[in-house]
């Protein structure tokens, strides 16, 4: 049991998940198997459109709904299925409207849905009402029916500067600075999966992490799931970074002290 | 758990296979590849950190 402080229940919204989608005790306890496909790699797959308001610059990436994009749906299920996995996930701004009724469509009416151990999908995130204010919602589906369970918007927009769009090699498609066209979601929603609590944090939002972090320890949340738009994420990382940093700073302090200071 | 596109890999020219997923818990973190828009990453989350179950790397480019 977790008894969350009132400051952490009242900062988030909460979903109960439905007995059928939760995890039991055996699954978590012989290791849950979570799973992602890219689901995208053409940039022709997604429409990049940019609109300018009040001088200002606003960008908006969406699936094209092509049938490659779409005839990926049901071979990225049976893969997951395959692969006896108990959660999958999608990334950022590979779902619409129509692709969301096609991954609905998949889940219920595959063969060995109700024998799957498939349990919920994250079918990636994007403006699936088709808002002319876009939100860029993730949605959290029933495995076994397609439900939808749980929907997350965005709270924070991901804007690029000119050092972003080059890093990203967007400068020809992009002009900078330019801000993520979207309608902002205002609270991360707690999931209650059975013995484990969840949360969906789109992309920027991961990275605003600090807006959040408080209200998600204090509900005991143990599993973040991120669909993200960014670049290729490489092992890591950060542990390179921060030792270049640490390396960088030896040295700045080196360079800074005098011969006679040692 | 972070689950990424191809897109951007694709707009760089990254060589593939690429990190397309991470898991991580604390002081433990797998990253997954992939070279194709249907390439499946399974993470398996056990008691001593997430490690990577399935991936198909096959390089190219």
């Amino acid at each position: 049991m977790v008894r969350v402080n009132a400051a952490g229940w009242n900062a988030c919204d909460h979903a109960a998940l439905p007995a059928r989608s939760r995890l039991t005790r055996p699954e978590r306890e012989a290791g849950l198997r979570v799973a992602t496909a890219p689901m995208i790699r053409e940039p022709d797959e997604l429409e990049w459109e940019v609109e300018k308001r009040s001088g200002l610059r606003f960008y908006r990436i969406h699936p094209a709904d092509r049938e490659p994009t779409r005839a990926r749906v049901e071979k990225v299920i049976t893969a997951w299925d395959e692969q006896d996995v108990a959660i999958g996930i999608a990334p950022e701004l590979c779902l619409s409207r129509a692709l969301l009724e096609r991954w609905q469509v998949a889940l219920r009416k595959r063969m060995g849905a109700g024998t799957s151990r498939l349990r919920l999908v994250v079918a990636g995130s994007g403006n699936v009402d088709g808002s002319s204010l876009p939100a860029n919602e993730a949605v959290l589906l029933d495995g076994r029916t397609g439900e939808v369970l749980v929907r997350q918007r965005k709270v924070h927009p991901f804007n690029f500067s000119h050092e972003d769009l080059e890093l990203w090699g967007l400068a020809d498609r992009l002009t900078a600075p330019i801000d993520e066209h979207l309608s902002r979601g205002e609270r991360v929603c707690v999931v209650d999966a059975g013995g484990a609590r969840l949360a969906i944090l789109v992309c920027e939002d991961l990275a605003r992490l600090h807006a959040f972090a408080a209200a998600l320890h204090a509900h005991g949340v143990s599993l973040l799931l991120v669909p993200v738009f960014a670049r290729p994420t490489k092992d890591r990382r950060w542990e390179r970074a921060r030792r270049g940093l640490q390396r960088r700073r030896r040295l700045e302090r080196r360079g800074r002290q005098q011969p006679g200071d040692r | 758990m972070v689950a990424n596109s191809l897109v951007i890999a694709e707009i760089l020219r990254s060589p593939t296979p690429v990190g397309t997923a991470i898991a991580v818990a604390p002081g433990h973190a797998a990253v997954g590849h992939s070279s194709e828009p249907d390439d499946v990453v399974v993470f398996a989350l056990e008691g001593d950190g997430p490690r990577v179950a399935h991936e198909r790397v096959s390089a190219s480019g």
